[in-house]
């Protein structure tokens, strides 16, 4: 293709080949609920092969994430209305036994951190623990407390049964970059 | 012969609303054209207009208030005004009114059609 | 794309919207409305981008080597969408795989609506609408009215697949000003 005038060199050939090496289905643009709608029922479709728990799992770690995803993104479009709507990356990918779900977004340094300490917590615990911590949380959150919200990736990593991996990549010195990546088994579904 | 009147629909594909009246003559097409099978979607409407000039013989009145319609839509207006030129070189009388949203682009595609069939069009501004 | 940290990339490639699996009608139908809706504050550019999508992204659908048959028949194209936005202007991108044979005679009418005026491709579009659908050389408007809408060339790149297939990517600018 002819060079470009832009300062990144650019292939798709190169990045259809990156997405789609294993890659079910990826989007990347503002996240609404339609998108999100469309987007699961992708996943649902793209995951059918048999294993109806596999499905079921992804299905529901990929509403707790792509909310996020669509609540928390700094990076954000305002639509031809007005409406502000958050921008994020959402890929479902498939390799030999187990699905990965990845989600990615722009966000705040200062709204992430008490989020990726959630997450270290997270992989800390063991199933029992988590189950506890998922527990205490919800009662804290009933009661009305700051920061104990998240239930949705205690949720996620009991529902994946695998560590959350995340990555923070600075993009400005208030903004980073910020995904989760989660594997969920084909095989050994309860 | 029966009025025709769909109410257009914006969904996975986009239909437009069409309201074809048998005893004023008048009938418009809008919104938004873009169909699974769009030749399917244009024929019943080809076909009243068949009927309306062999039939009822009289005026026929068009608005064209189309927002987006794709190629292949664009074939079967193209066919539609094509009858009506027809219909106008036999003596029936005809009117068509085109409203565009004010590109250039929407304004030389309907000069196209004019190009195209020989039919005078009223192009006209939409507010 | 199997760990978080590879998907970091996509933050700094100007991507605006960006989409790769199957192209059936539903995925179709809610990536219209993101770029009527959302592309820009500028409606008269999404309305462009909007119809050039609807055109490209229509031949993944038909045309793409690579099907997804969960939903029966032929099934539907997969392939890769990408928009992104630069200082002075849009570039859509459409990518999928096809093989040699079918794709040559696409990138020859390329050229042949590369090479024309604006006025010629006019009456290049008028000439293709009145040929009867399904013959032969007929039923290709879309290219021209890609190029009509985008007002710009038509680049168009063919890389060979290590499966023996070609990758075959269409692209175009479509201004802001």
């Amino acid at each position: 293709m002819e060079k470009r005038d832009d300062k990144y060199d650019f292939s798709l050939y190169e990045y259809h080949n990156l997405l789609h090496q294993n890659i079910l289905v990826s989007y990347k643009g503002p996240i609404d609920e339609r998108i999100m709608t469309v987007i699961g029922e992708n996943i649902e479709i793209v995951t059918n092969d048999g294993n109806d728990k596999a499905r079921t799992k992804i299905f529901k770690i990929f509403m707790e994430l792509a909310q996020n995803v669509w609540l928390y993104s700094a990076e954000s479009c305002k639509t031809i209305s007005g409406k502000q709507l958050g921008m994020g990356t959402l890929v479902i990918g498939e390799f030999g036994n187990y699905y990965t779900f990845v989600t990615g977004n722009v966000v705040k340094n200062t709204d992430i951190e008490p989020v990726i300490e959630k997450c270290e917590i997270i992989n800390s615990l063991d199933r029992d623990s988590l189950r506890e911590y998922r527990r205490e949380q919800r009662r804290l959150a009933n009661q009305g407390k700051p920061n104990s919200g998240n239930i949705g990736l205690i949720q996620v990593a009991l529902t994946a049964e695998s560590p959350l991996d995340i990555e923070l990549t600075p993009v400005s010195d208030e903004e980073s970059f910020f995904s989760i990546a989660v594997k969920i088994k084909k095989t050994n579904c309860k | 012969m029966n009025d025709i009147h769909i109410k257009g629909v914006h969904e996975a594909y986009f239909v437009p609303t069409v309201n074809f009246e048998v005893a004023t003559g008048k009938c418009e097409i809008e919104g938004e054209s873009y169909l699974e099978e769009t030749t399917k979607f244009y024929a019943p409407l080809l076909a009243w207009i068949r009927e309306y000039i062999d039939t009822v013989k009289g005026p026929l009145y068009f608005d064209f208030k189309l927002s987006y319609f794709n190629t292949s839509s664009s074939k079967c207006l193209v066919d539609i005004l094509d009858m009506l030129k027809n219909y106008q070189k036999k003596g029936g009388e005809v009117t068509v009114n085109w409203y565009y949203d004010d590109s250039d682009e929407e304004l030389e595609e309907i000069e196209d059609f004019i190009m195209e069939t020989g039919l005078q069009i009223n192009k006209i501004p939409l507010e | 794309m199997e760990s978080a940290k590879e998907t970091k990339h996509r933050t700094t490639d100007n991507i605006a919207i960006s989409y790769t699996g199957v192209f059936d009608n539903e995925i179709l139908s809610v990536l219209a409305k993101e770029i009527e809706g959302t592309l820009s504050s500028d409606d008269k550019v999404n309305k462009k981008v909007f119809k050039i999508f609807i055109e490209l992204a229509q031949n993944i659908s038909l045309y793409s080597l690579e099907r997804d048959v969960t939903s029966g028949g032929d099934g539907m194209g997969v392939g890769t969408m990408i928009i992104r936005n630069f200082d002075t202007y849009y570039e859509f991108s459409t990518g999928n795989k096809t093989t040699k044979e079918n794709i040559i005679p696409v990138m020859e009418k390329c050229d042949n609506i590369n090479s024309m005026s604006r006025e010629k491709l006019r009456e290049y579009r008028r000439l293709q609408r009145n040929m009867p659908a399904g013959q032969k050389g007929g039923g290709n408007i879309g290219l021209i009215q890609v190029a009509l809408t985008a007002s710009n060339p038509i680049e168009y790149a063919l890389v060979k697949c290590e499966d023996g297939n070609y990758f075959y990517i269409v692209s175009v600018r479509i201004n802001k000003d």
